[in-house]
């Protein structure tokens, strides 16, 4: 009777687990083509490559790597700055002393009748509209600040400031390279596939390209700044200026030794007149041509004579007034030229640490795709 | 009653399958508190399939050297050692275990392994009736599941090793092996950091044995590297069919003691 009554249940029992094992098997097995596995999205992240090497960038990183960059920029501009005002220094030490070299020429030429007569003609064609007022000036420049010479000094100047500034520059970005790679040794990956190969991967920031840009893109700004011949460096501007300086550091010793001048060639004037009359008086009809003759000769030796007294007196004040005059002329430029190159310099920085930031930025990544990348 | 028993033990395989298959559905975004539990179950699953299969064949060994009244039979039943080895093994078939299967994306060969889950005791009931003359009754479910295991086996080692053969891979013969090496490790995520490194490393093997298999292309049909390549992938397709199955076996077994004879493990 027992067995009877099993074996409907065991039969229905099998059924039911029959059932429950087909419904779990189709079940699965429909579920399997219907379902993918989830996917987890990494944070963002930025691929850089420096040299032969990838890194791969996370938020936190980023932002130690433009700490980094920042600091280490910095740095770089106060030393590019200081090797900039170390050329300027050197330079301008050697293009003044040179300056300072043709002073006793100026004033040789100063405390010649040559000069006398010159400053005296064109004084008088001054008076008379047909020459400007600054002939001392012009002739203090073509003297003390030769064209060629002086523009070929302040154009090596510049030349020389640039490599220097360049150099600087160059040595720093290295150091910066090499400090990137030795901090982020520890988040290298490997380089990827070429392009067309396989599943496209990330592409990654080139440093080395970012840093032949940034130097590209901001040198030659610098370069073409023509900062030294430009400004109280100019060549016609050097040489009215210096005259300027000894003029206002002389202008009550000027004005009375101009007037105490004027007075005795004045007097001179007349006495060479009147000793020219009396010494050819007996000499009939060829008077006038003798006297005049003689007249000249006392003039130009009362000139002469005024003159080497005005040299005995005022030659080493004027020597003195124009190497005090160069000294401030030579401050003035040296302080356009640094305030110039840092000017430049940090625009320089400022370019660099603006393309950097862009560069190593995930929110800026989305919209430059070409050279960052936001997949994982 | 022995066929209920059958279909019992296919089901529960077959909620085995569906829980690996959750697994690879939400491993990689699942968090520690989630994967470890599941890892230490899938351990303990293995490790008893792995002490069960110890355990029958140091039992064959001793009853086939040793007198039916030896004092070694207590001596080398096995005890601390067996347990330290087949835990220490288990522990690494889990994790290539669960790690090749977050990389199996394939439908195909998921579909092949419901296909295996579903004949694994069909063929084993199969088999022990019909090996019941020849083979004594202590090892006959066993040795009918080892042969079932074995036929499972080659042929799941087939479908994956053709499932290899005609997959699409990149180009890497112009590629150094960093890069190869790099670019199937870059192709994995997940939320885990120690399931990310084993997904990680499981892809770098691939990326090498790709790498190494492309080498030499144009290549003779016997290359060494192309024999090594295709070793690299039998081991590893062997590897997972073998803690695949270790860990059918562990579950499908879950009612029966860790003993032989009364010999208490």
């Amino acid at each position: 009777m027992n067995l009877v009554v099993e074996k409907p249940q065991a039969q229905s029992k099998m059924i039911l687990w029959a059932l429950l094992v087909a419904s779990l098997a189709l079940g699965l097995f429909w579920q399997l083509g219907q379902q993918a596995a989830r996917t987890w999205q990494a944070p963002q992240s930025i691929d850089i490559q420096i040299g032969e090497d990838y890194y791969r960038l996370d938020q936190s990183k980023l932002n130690a790597v433009r700490g980094l960059s920042s600091a280490h920029f910095n740095g770089v501009v106060s030393q590019s700055k200081n090797a900039a005002h170390e050329q300027i220094t050197v330079q301008l030490d050697a293009s003044f002393r040179a300056v300072e070299q043709r002073i006793p020429v100026f004033v040789d030429w100063y405390y010649s009748l040559n000069g006398e007569y010159s400053r005296l003609s064109m004084s008088i064609l001054s008076r008379l509209n047909l020459s400007d007022e600054d002939y001392l000036s012009r002739r203090a420049a073509q003297i003390l600040f030769p064209e060629q010479v002086w523009e070929a000094t302040l154009e090596q100047l510049e030349s020389n400031t640039n490599q220097r500034a360049q150099l600087e520059w160059t040595n720093g970005s290295e150091t910066w390279l090499s400090t990137l790679q030795s901090n982020l040794s520890g988040a290298r990956i490997g380089p990827p596939l070429e392009q067309g190969i396989g599943e496209p991967q990330s592409q990654a920031l080139a440093v080395n390209s970012l840093m032949e840009s940034l130097q590209t893109l901001a040198m030659p700004e610098a370069m073409t700044g023509r900062m030294a011949v430009s400004g109280a460096s100019a060549l016609g501007v050097a040489g009215p200026a210096l005259w300027r300086a000894v003029v206002a550091r002389n202008t009550v010793n000027s004005a009375r030794l101009a007037a105490a001048e004027m007075a005795a060639v004045g007097a001179s004037r007349g006495g060479s007149i009147a000793a020219g009359a009396a010494i050819c008086s007996p000499g009939g009809p060829i008077a006038i041509a003798c006297a005049a003759i003689a007249g000249a000769a006392t003039w130009i030796a009362t000139d002469w004579l005024l003159l080497s007294v005005d040299e005995a007196m005022n030659r080493q004040a004027l020597e003195e007034a124009l190497r005090e005059g160069l000294i401030t002329l030579r401050v003035g430029v040296e302080q356009e030229l640094v305030q110039a190159y840092d000017r430049q310099i940090e625009s320089w920085h400022s370019q660099s640490r603006g393309m950097i930031e862009t560069n190593f930025s995930l929110v800026e990544a989305d919209a430059e795709p070409l050279n960052v990348s936001t997949e994982i | 009653m022995a066929s209920i028993k059958v279909v019992q033990q296919t089901a529960v395989l077959l909620l085995l399958l569906a829980c690996l298959w959750l697994w690879y559905l939400y491993a990689r975004v699942a968090t520690a508190p989630l994967l470890a539990p599941f890892y230490l179950l899938v351990w303990a699953a293995m490790t008893r399939g792995l002490l069960l299969r110890a355990k029958m064949r140091r039992h064959a060994w001793l009853y086939a050297y040793l007198q039916e009244h030896s004092a070694l039979f207590k001596a080398l039943r096995g005890g601390l050692i067996m347990w330290a080895l087949s835990i220490t093994l288990a522990a690494l078939l889990s994790l290539i275990l669960l790690i090749n299967l977050l990389r199996l994306h394939d439908t195909f060969v998921w579909q092949a392994l419901l296909l295996l889950t579903c004949s694994l005791m069909p063929i084993q009931q199969v088999l022990a009736r019909r090996l019941s003359t020849h083979i004594k009754e202590y090892y006959r479910g066993d040795f009918a599941w080892r042969v079932a295991a074995w036929i499972g086996a080659c042929v799941l080692m087939l479908v994956l090793c053709w499932h290899a053969f005609y997959q699409d891979y990149p180009r890497l013969s112009s590629a150094t092996l960093e890069q190869a090496v790099w670019y199937f490790v870059d192709q994995e995520t997940a939320r885990n950091a120690v399931v990310l490194v084993l997904l990680q490393l499981s892809a770098g093997l691939d990326g090498f044995s790709q790498w190494l298999a492309q080498q030499f292309i144009p290549a003779p049909a016997d290359s060494i590297a192309v024999v090594a390549a295709w070793l690299i992938i039998l081991l590893k397709e062997l590897a997972f069919v073998w803690s695949f199955l270790i860990v059918c076996r562990g579950v499908v077994t879950l009612n029966r003691p860790l003993s032989y004879r009364g010999e208490s493990l």
